[in-house]
């Protein structure tokens, strides 16, 4: 285990390293002069000139990737070109919207998926089982966009046909007022929720299917489990690895998503406000939105993976046997 | 405990897997089953525990000590699994739970149907560890961490550990190699005489056959197609598939009695 | 995979594509036997009309895209305008007609690009040498939980919305999942005898991948492409709205939904029909996967032994004998690997 930890540590700096340079690469070879983009069509030359001062895109590339890295691993990721804003203190009041919202999203997905996806696999009729396959499937294939639509359609207050909860925005005093800032993320979060949940339902039908079929759940029933008891308490337990990893990239793939429903809903959440800033160019910004949310995804990749191992039985007997050896 | 299987028919999806299938093991009887792979012997014994697979339809009657299997509700069923009827699996490997170890695994059909104390569970899984010929420290082990024939000791050590009386075992044998298959079967046969339960003994193989049942049914394509005395069946088969499983049972006999033969 | 997973390997090309049958001889029994099952005729029919409205809308719309009318905005379907107009007065039906060409080309190419960057990871993980199959393998696990979204973000600065930050971003991550969810049955393979006795008879590491490892993970790789387009259409839609993907001006179907976002409360019907034909299409898409993983498959299929035997030759027959309760589980089991890392992106 603590050779795994170690391997897999290196791997997720090294891999997090390639980003930052694919990123600062990818916005310095752009096609044209981002300071003469930034600056307007007509501005005169010393303003360019100072933008790109400014912008520090007068020193080597080197140099200026150093000085990125270095700002960003004390924390200091610089300032917005547009509104001269820090750009860490403006991520930091951003995600209070976009992870609860994550979460959330996926709290609902998780109560939907696993027990619909549980019923499913335990489905006696035949009927019932490729009825329950067919809505997994259509449940995600839906575009994010289209089921925040027919939420706010539905739900919205004021709008919907049954007006219930707020569709535009988040409260002024965000999580002073904990109701309302609930409330305000119950429909984006329910639009990524439902779709993804149709995800895990699919996963968790099929995973669970497959224990039913393995000799581990027969066993629990020749114990004396009834057939529900055995497939949850043997079956799942044992499909949790995979089940682990599943809801890891679920969450990768959710992002979509939440940056749809972020714009949609009118959410001032991470992924608002960059789409705003890739929109707008703000370089700075950009660069250092980009790298933080690859860290995050790159570190729950890890996190899955490190999961994955502790309940992977396999895996803690291979742990046991190089301790002995 | 007696087992009488009437006309049971069983289809997965349209396809037949059991034809009228009729089979009987009177009380303390040891009654084989053989059948070449794919014949449903495995379907009998998970219709009998009433485990057969969600899909499947079942028809006719399986009555265990006069009790109707067919069509009880999962619940009461349970509560004869592991208590009356104890049942041991093929491949030990997928079917202990990978991630208890041996001692829980063991205990759970006592935890399921008995309030016993923890230190009267704990005699008694030790106890019957030490029937089954594994020893006392194993049983803080995973299953993955034991041999082939250790594991399988473990499977009928929870399976009999509730002292069930009528045991299944579905080719408790044919994951092993020779040698501890002849073990095996001679651990299960004196564990069954000594505590007087009937078995069900399901296998391909009539060389294993002949050490543990005195009666004999064989199945084909879903069917019975003879049944008798094993001694009898052996010298004079009067069914082809009979005489195939007779003559590839006598070449492994004769050839010095060995050779793994995972035919499965 | 899990641990009790045994699934036997496949048997090669030969038993992948029974070769005593032609070529159309092999498309026909695929064809029908998709045909015969709901989901497949239903993938079949969907995707057909999806490549014809493509084709046709090349050439003719009921209405000129370009088409506007400020008289004529947000009409209710009527007989010129049979799914109505939007804010522009353009004509709802013609853009989608329109945008499905824009749709077929981004999924098209997602799934080729994709495709190919898998088989070379795959080829990478199953080498011989571990240095280089080490360094694949974590590369892939380290970078799989990357969003397809930041990729085309990352890509968006430099190159502006446009087809290509899509196609490359999907691509991305959709080859990279492929590799992961194909490694273990390539493996499989890898390690079976008739790869090693082809090895021992000094077939190139290269030729042995397609005859002897490539057949052996079709039935994976066609549900996970065709799940894979089908994903490349959601994400269109997705980052389309986000303002990285089609650029505004050409149709597509992101294009038709992100349009009718803005109006949604005044006319809630124009959000209908794009969100309609998205889901319809990535429906079929992720039923046609799996439709045709058990239409080629040899082994479940029973009406390749039919056709096989119809043309005189029943080479097939003597071993595929048993339709035992085996032949069924394996084809449970490529699922399982399949749903297992499906969380494609």
């Amino acid at each position: 285990m603590a050779r795994f930890l170690m391997r897999r540590l290196v791997l997720f700096i090294l891999a997090l390293m390639g980003i930052s340079l694919l990123i600062f690469l990818a916005l310095r070879i752009l096609p044209g002069d981002v300071a003469a983009v930034m600056a307007g069509l007509d501005a005169p030359p010393e303003r360019v000139d100072r933008l790109r001062r400014q912008m520090g895109l007068d020193r080597s590339y080197p140099r200026q990737y150093l000085d990125w890295i270095s700002g960003f691993l004390q924390g200091d990721l610089g300032r917005s070109i547009l509104t001269n804003r820090s750009i860490a203190s403006q991520v930091g009041i951003r995600a209070q919207i976009t992870f609860p919202l994550i979460l959330l999203g996926l709290g609902m997905a998780l109560l939907l998926g696993i027990p619909l996806g549980c019923a499913a696999a335990l489905a006696r009729s035949p009927r019932m089982q490729s009825f329950s396959h067919m809505a997994a499937i259509v449940g995600g294939s839906v575009p994010a966009l289209w089921s925040g639509l027919l939420l706010i359609m539905l739900f919205a207050k004021g709008s919907g046909l049954i007006g219930l909860l707020p569709s535009q925005g988040f409260p002024a005093l965000g999580w002073a007022q904990p109701g309302q800032a609930l409330a305000a993320l119950i429909l984006p979060a329910l639009s990524t929720g439902i779709i993804v949940g149709a995800g895990i339902m699919r996963y968790t039908r099929s995973l669970l299917g497959d224990m039913l079929s393995s000799g581990y759940v027969d066993m629990g029933m020749a114990c004396g489990m009834t057939r529900t008891q055995a497939a949850l308490r043997i079956g799942l337990r044992l499909a949790s690895p995979q089940l682990v990893s599943v809801i890891g990239l679920t969450m990768a793939e959710m992002v979509t998503g939440v940056m749809v429903s972020e714009n949609l809903f009118a959410l001032p959440g991470l992924g608002s406000m960059l789409v705003t800033d890739v929109g707008n160019r703000d370089l700075p910004a950009v660069q250092s939105e980009l790298l933080l949310l690859a860290a995050f995804f790159l570190f729950l990749g890890l996190l899955v993976d490190v999961v994955h191992r502790l309940i992977d039985p396999r895996f803690r007997g291979v742990a046991r046997q190089e301790v002995a050896d | 405990m007696s087992l009488v299987i009437d006309g049971l028919g069983l289809s997965i999806g349209g396809r037949t897997i059991l034809d009228r299938v009729n089979l009987r093991v009177a009380d303390g009887q040891r009654v084989g089953l053989i059948g070449s792979s794919g014949s449903g012997k495995s379907m009998i014994a998970r219709s009998v525990l009433g485990t057969a697979p969600l899909t499947a339809s079942l028809s006719g009657s399986i009555l265990v000590d006069g009790l109707q299997i067919l069509g009880s509700d999962d619940r009461s069923l349970a509560d004869l699994r592991g208590s009356r009827m104890g049942m041991i699996f093929q491949n030990p490997s997928t079917a202990l739970n990978p991630v208890k170890k041996v001692y829980s695994q063991v205990e759970l059909p006592l935890r399921r149907h008995y309030r016993l104390s923890a230190q009267e569970r704990r005699r008694r899984v030790m106890e019957i560890l030490q029937q089954v010929g594994l020893d006392a420290d194993l049983a803080g082990s995973y299953p993955h961490e034991l041999s082939g024939g250790q594991q399988q000791r473990a499977a009928i050590a929870t399976a009999l550990v509730t002292k069930p009386r009528l045991i299944l075992a579905d080719e408790p044998t044919t994951a092993l190699d020779a040698i501890t298959q002849r073990q095996i079967v001679d651990l299960l046969v004196s564990l069954v005489d000594q505590s007087g339960a009937s078995l069900l003994f399901i296998t391909h193989d009539f060389s294993v056959l002949a050490r543990v049942a005195d009666y004999c049914y064989i199945l084909d394509a879903g069917r019975v197609v003879e049944s008798g005395q094993t001694q009898s069946i052996l010298r004079d088969p009067s069914s082809p598939q009979g005489r195939t499983l007779v003559r590839a049972a006598r070449e492994l006999t004769l050839r010095a009695d060995g050779g793994k033969h995972e035919d499965d | 995979m899990s641990w009790e997973h045994t699934d036997r390997p496949r048997l090669g090309l030969k038993a992948a594509f029974p070769g005593r049958l032609g070529f159309l001889g092999r498309m026909r029994v695929v064809l029908v036997s998709m045909w015969c099952k709901a989901s497949g005729r239903y993938s079949l029919i969907v995707l057909a009309i999806w490549i014809l409205v493509s084709l046709v809308s090349r050439f003719w719309t009921p209405v000129p895209i370009w088409t506007t009318d400020g008289y004529r905005i947000w009409q209710a379907p009527s007989r010129t305008h049979l799914l109505g107009t939007d804010g522009t007065g353009a004509d709802i039906l013609s853009w989608l007609m329109a945008g499905s060409a824009t749709n077929l080309v981004i999924s098209l190419l997602a799934v080729i690009l994709s495709g190919v960057l898998g088989l070379l990871l795959v080829m990478a993980m199953v080498s011989r040498s571990s240095g280089v199959s080490q360094t694949v393998v974590v590369l892939v696990d380290a970078l799989i939980s990357l969003p397809t979204v930041l990729l085309a973000l990352i890509l968006a600065v430099p190159l502006g919305p446009s087809i290509a930050v899509v196609v490359v971003a999907c691509g991305f991550g959709y080859g990279l999942n492929l590799a992961r969810i194909v490694r273990p049955q390539a493996l499989l393979a890898a390690e079976s005898d008739y790869v090693q006795s082809a090895r021992h008879s000094g077939v190139g590491s290269f030729r042995i991948f397609c005859t002897h490892l490539v057949p052996n993970i079709i039935p994976v790789l066609c549900v996970q492409l065709s799940m894979s387009a089908g994903t490349s259409v959601l994400a269109e839609a997705g980052l389309t709205y986000l303002g990285v993907g089609v650029p505004s001006g050409l149709p597509s179907w992101g294009h038709s939904l992100t349009t009718s976002v803005k109006f949604i409360n005044v006319f809630p019907l124009t959000v209908l029909w794009p969100g309609l034909v998205v889901t319809m299409v990535v429906v079929a898409l992720n039923l046609f996967g799996d439709a045709l993983r058990d239409a080629i498959d040899p082994v479940t299929n029973p009406r390749f032994r039919v056709a096989v035997a119809a043309s005189g030759r029943s080479a097939l027959q003597s071993e595929r004998q048993t339709p035992s309760a085996q032949s069924d589980d394996s084809g449970h089991h490529v699922e399982n690997a399949i749903h297992t890392g499906e969380g494609g992106r």
